[in-house]
C-alpha cells in the first residue's frame, strides 16, 4: 500500500517573500499545509528594555525602528503615550502636522504593502509604480524633516520642524496625482484573473476569529469588522476630518488587498482637508517643563540655558503612574503602555505591535492551504518583522 | 473549445492591465543614472553630523544625550579655567542620523551636512573624529 508521510519545509528565514527575517516552519503533505509554525526572533533588538535606561525623549528616534516603514506613525503613537502621561496635548498647529505626515506615511506603508505583496505573487510592475509613487512622499519626507525613512520628526508636545516653505504646494501636487495612480493599480490588478484566483477565497479570516486572535487595522476591518480607532477614540483632530472606514465582507486575501486601496483613497482625503484646515500658530507646546528654550536667546540668558540642560540631563519626570494609548498605525493598533515612577526614566515600556498579533493568526489559516498560498496569505497580512521582534 | 463568456472578460481585464503598462512606456523615466547623476538633497537633510571646534563649548550634552552613543568627547581645562575640547569624535557607523544632537547642542557647534555616501572599506573609515569631522568627508571610490 502506498503511503504519504507529511514533511517540513523551512520556509525563511532569508526567504524573499518572507518580508523580513521571519521563518515559517511550515508541515506539508504533499502540496498541502498541515500545519505551520512561525519562528521569530531574529530581529530581537531588546527595545522595551533599551526604554528604560533612556530619557522619554531620547527614545523617540528609536521608535522608527519598530515598524520601520511607518515611523511617523511610530513617532506620533510613542509622543500621544507620553503627552498622556504627563497630561499635556500639542497646539492645534502641530496636531495637523503631525496628523498630515502620518496619513502620508500610511498611503506610504501601503503603497510598500501593495507593491511587495505583487512582488510576491510575481506582479513585478505594480511594484515599480508604487514605488515611483512613494518616491514623491519620501521627498516631502526629506523636505520636512531631513530624513527620508527614519524620519524622528515628532517630540513630546509637539513636532521638531514647521513645514517648510513651498512643502503644502508640493503636496497639493501629490494629492493631485496620486488618485489617477491609485486607478492605474486597480486597473492593473483588482479584476486582473490571475491576481484573483491568487486571493480570492483564500486565508478566510472569519469576524469571530479576527475578534478572537485579536486582530487589528486593515486586516481586521477586511473581515467585516467596523473598528478604525481614528473614528472609535479620535485623537489628534481626527474627529475633524470626513473620511469613511472601509470595509471587507469574506475576509479573504482580496478583501484585505481591496480594504488597503480604499484605506489610501481615504488618506488622501484626510491629507486634504488637513491641508486645507492648517492654522497658524505654534508647533510646539508652551510649556518650560517639556518644551525646549529657543536657542538664540541664550547668549543673554542664562536662566533658560541652565533650564535647556536640566530638560536634557534629567528630562521631565510625568506623574506616577500607568497609561496605555493604543494608535491606528497603518498595520493596525500599535499601542504603548507606560509606567512611570516619577523619575525622567520610564519605569516600563510595554509594546503592543500590530504586526505581532496580527501574526498570531497563522497557524490557523494556513491548514489547509496550497504551499503557494503561503506566500500569498503572509504578505496579505503585511508584516513588518522590525515590529514583530521589536 | 469555445471561448465562453467569462473568458472574453478576463481577457479585456489582462487588456486593460497591459493598457497601463503600454501608456507607461512613452512616459518620461523618473529613475536616474546614480553614479553620473545625483539629485539634490533637500535643505534640511540630516547627512553627515560636523562639528564646529571653534562654536563648541565643551558642555559634553551630545554625548550624555545620544541615544546610541555614538559621540566621544573628552574635554580638559585650559589655561584660562575654560574647559576645552581635547578629543571629539563621532562614529558614523553607529550614528543613526536621527538629528538629536544638532538640535539640542546650545551653541550651534553641530550640524548636519548633506553627505551621506560614507561607504568605506576599513570600519576605522568610518570613525569621524578631530580634523575630520570639519569640512568635506574624505572621498571614498563610491563618491
Amino acid at each position: 500500500m502506498q503511503t504519504t508521510h507529511e514533511m517540513v519545509v523551512n520556509l525563511g528565514p532569508q526567504h524573499p517573500s518572507t518580508h523580513g527575517v521571519m521563518k515559517l516552519e511550515v508541515v506539508m503533505d504533499g502540496e498541502y499545509i498541515v500545519d505551520c509554525k512561525p519562528v521569530i526572533g531574529q530581529l530581537h533588538r531588546g527595545m522595551e528594555k533599551m526604554a528604560e535606561g533612556m530619557l522619554y525623549g531620547q527614545f523617540i528616534p528609536i521608535t522608527d525602528r519598530l515598524d520601520y516603514l511607518s515611523p511617523a506613525c511610530n513617532n506620533l503613537s510613542y509622543c500621544l503615550a507620553v503627552e498622556k502621561l504627563l497630561g499635556i496635548e500639542a497646539p492645534e498647529r502641530g496636531k495637523y502636522i503631525r496628523v498630515i505626515i502620518a496619513e502620508m506615511q500610511r498611503i506610504a506603508n501601503h503603497l510598500v504593502a501593495l507593491g511587495s505583496w505583487g512582488l510576491d505573487l510575481g506582479a513585478w510592475t505594480i511594484l515599480l509604480y508604487t514605488f515611483r509613487d512613494r518616491e514623491m512622499l519620501l521627498d516631502l519626507f526629506e523636505m520636512f524633516c531631513g530624513q527620508r525613512m527614519t524620519l524622528n520628526c515628532f517630540r513630546v508636545g509637539g513636532t521638531t520642524y514647521d513645514l517648510p516653505d513651498g512643502f503644502v504646494e508640493k503636496a497639493r501636487e501629490f494629492l493631485e496625482v496620486i488618485p489617477s495612480r491609485i486607478n492605474d493599480y486597480e486597473a492593473l490588478l483588482t479584476k486582473n484573473p490571475i491576481w484573483m484566483t491568487r486571493l480570492r477565497d483564500v486565508g478566510v479570516v472569519s469576524a469571530e476569529d479576527a475578534l478572537a486572535y485579536g486582530l487589528t487595522g486593515p486586516n481586521l476591518r477586511a473581515s467585516g469588522v467596523k473598528w478604525d480607532l481614528r473614528k472609535v477614540y479620535p485623537y489628534e483632530v481626527y474627529d475633524r476630518m470626513q473620511f469613511d472606514v472601509p470595509v471587507g465582507s469574506r475576509g479573504d486575501c482580496l478583501d484585505r488587498y481591496y480594504v488597503r486601496i480604499q484605506e489610501m483613497r481615504q488618506s488622501c482625503r484626510i491629507v486634504q482637508q488637513a491641508l486645507d484646515q492648517l492654522p497658524p500658530g505654534d508647533i510646539m507646546v508652551d510649556m518650560p517643563t517639556i518644551a525646549l528654550p529657543n536657542k538664540e536667546e541664550f547668549p543673554n540668558n542664562f536662566p533658560e540655558v541652565v533650564r535647556h540642560f536640566h530638560l536634557l540631563v534629567q528630562g521631565y519626570a510625568p506623574p506616577e503612574g500607568e497609561v496605555y494609548l493604543g494608535y491606528e498605525n497603518p498595520k493596525g493598533e500599535l499601542g504603548f503602555y507606560l509606567v512611570s515612577d516619577g523619575s525622567g526614566y520610564p519605569y516600563r515600556l510595554k509594546i503592543r505591535s500590530p504586526s505581532f498579533i496580527n501574526m498570531q493568526i497563522f497557524p490557523k489559516i494556513m491548514r489547509g492551504a496550497m504551499l503557494a498560498d503561503v506566500i500569498a496569505i503572509l504578505a496579505s497580512f503585511d508584516p513588518v518583522l522590525g515590529e514583530i521582534d521589536r | 473549445m469555445a471561448l465562453g463568456l467569462r473568458d472574453v472578460a478576463l481577457v479585456v481585464e489582462l487588456l486593460r492591465g497591459l493598457g497601463v503598462t503600454l501608456r507607461h512606456l512613452f512616459k518620461p523615466t523618473v529613475t536616474i543614472h546614480y553614479p553620473t547623476e545625483r539629485r539634490e538633497v533637500y535643505e534640511r537633510y540630516r547627512g553627515l553630523v560636523r562639528w564646529d571646534k571653534e562654536k563648541c563649548a565643551a558642555c559634553a550634552l551630545c554625548a550624555r544625550f545620544c541615544p546610541v552613543k555614538a559621540i566621544t568627547i573628552q574635554t580638559d581645562d585650559g589655561e584660562d579655567g575654560k574647559k576645552t575640547v581635547k578629543y571629539y569624535q563621532i562614529d558614523a557607523a553607529h550614528c543613526m542620523y536621527c538629528g538629536l544632537c544638532s538640535e539640542i547642542c546650545p551653541v550651534g557647534a553641530l550640524s548636519h551636512s548633506p553627505y551621506h555616501e560614507l561607504a568605506a572599506y576599513r570600519r576605522e573609515d568610518t570613525i569621524y573624529a578631530q580634523e575630520r569631522l570639519s569640512g568635506a568627508p574624505p572621498i571614498t571610490m563610491y563618491r
